[in-house]
């Protein structure tokens, strides 16, 4: 009992370990070669757990094997136009100007449902809005809409926006944020100055946010909440 | 490029493992197979095949860590198996004595096989 016990210790250290090795984009969206990998992990992981007999090594040495040879082929895609066409295929467009390339739905073994469901999660329920619809490598559909249809934007309307980087995390539950306060050009003397405009310390704020205009949203401790 | 640098150190170390296992396992054999070979001709000149067959024993407990890394339980609990029955054997002059050593030796032999990077263990 405390080999399997240790055993699922172990591989969930690897396993964890492998898909950080594989970067954030594996946690979102999945190539064809990274679903490959991932299905390919669950599956020898149990095998050492469920059964003793097998070495742990055996399950270890293929994991990191797999997840090593994705990263070094994704580097090499990278490269490689021709490998990452091979590894993940292309981008293919199956609605042009409203109208639906009925040959590329087929190749694509993708039907009408299909098609019109992922419209529908775009807010698009006429086929003829859509100037532009692609079958991306991972299987979402991009959509691009016509003119005439698109949301009006402030360059449309003529006024002039200030762009600026959304608000930071800068306080959590009484701790200040490493590195918060650099990637929006403020310092620990603008959070204290803040806090003590409100009497506060560090200590006692639940959460900041701060933006590099140095605006800044303080939400307190409930009292007698949790600290 | 910190990733790939990470992905080829541990492709490399896989690379290592593998080959040290291999190489080890031959080794290992090889030594298996001399200790048997010693044991079979005492037994077969009549001489005291007992010290022969005791280092025989005292090897095979460490032989067997190391083939507990690479090999499943059960082909080691034959393996073992067999071991555990010699020295009976061996006592009672059975004709079974050689062919258990013989098997011992088989098994090495496979489980090697399976390690070795053939065509056929491969595939």
């Amino acid at each position: 009992m405390f080999i399997v016990f240790f055993r699922a210790v172990i591989l969930y250290v690897v396993i964890v370990a492998s898909m950080r090795l594989m970067g954030k984009r594996q946690l979102g969206e999945l190539q064809p070669s990274e679903l490959v990998i991932t299905l390919l992990l669950s599956n020898i992981a149990t095998l050492p757990v469920e059964n003793t007999e097998i070495p742990m090594i055996m399950g270890v040495i293929p994991i990191f094997t797999l997840v090593s040879l994705d990263v070094v082929l994704s580097h090499l895609s990278l490269k490689f136009r021709p490998l990452r066409r091979a590894m993940c295929g292309s981008a293919k467009i199956v609605i042009s100007n409203g109208q639906i390339d009925q040959k590329m739905m087929k190749d694509l073994r993708f039907s009408v449902d299909d098609l019109m469901q992922s419209l529908r999660s775009q807010q698009i329920f006429d086929v003829s809005q859509v100037q532009l619809a692609v079958v991306e490598t991972t299987g979402k559909i991009s959509v691009y809409e016509k003119a005439a249809y698109r949301s009006v934007t402030c360059e449309d309307m003529n006024i002039k926006g200030e762009d600026a980087d959304p608000p930071q995390l800068v306080i959590d539950s009484g701790k200040l944020v490493e590195g918060a306060l650099q990637s929006i050009g403020l310092d620990r003397e603008w959070v204290d100055k803040m806090l003590k405009q409100r009497h506060l310390k560090v200590k006692d704020v639940f959460l900041m946010t701060g933006e590099s205009s140095g605006k800044a949203v303080i939400i307190p401790f409930d009292k007698g909440g949790a600290k | 490029m910190k990733r790939l640098c990470i992905s080829i150190a541990i492709m490399l170390c896989v690379v290592f493992i593998c080959v040290y296992s291999v190489s080890r396992l031959k080794e290992g054999n090889r030594q298996l197979f001399d200790y048997i070979s010693r044991t079979r001709q005492a037994y077969l000149e009549n001489k005291d095949a007992a010290p022969a067959l005791e280092q025989l024993t005292e090897y095979w407990k460490k032989h067997y860590l190391l083939l507990s890394y690479t090999t499943t339980g059960s082909g080691l609990e034959q393996m073992s198996l067999t071991v555990a029955k010699l020295p009976r054997l061996m006592q009672s002059r059975s004709a079974e004595f050689l062919g258990e050593l013989d098997a011992l030796e088989h098994w090495a032999k496979l489980v090697y096989d399976n390690n070795y990077p053939r065509v056929s263990a491969i595939f």
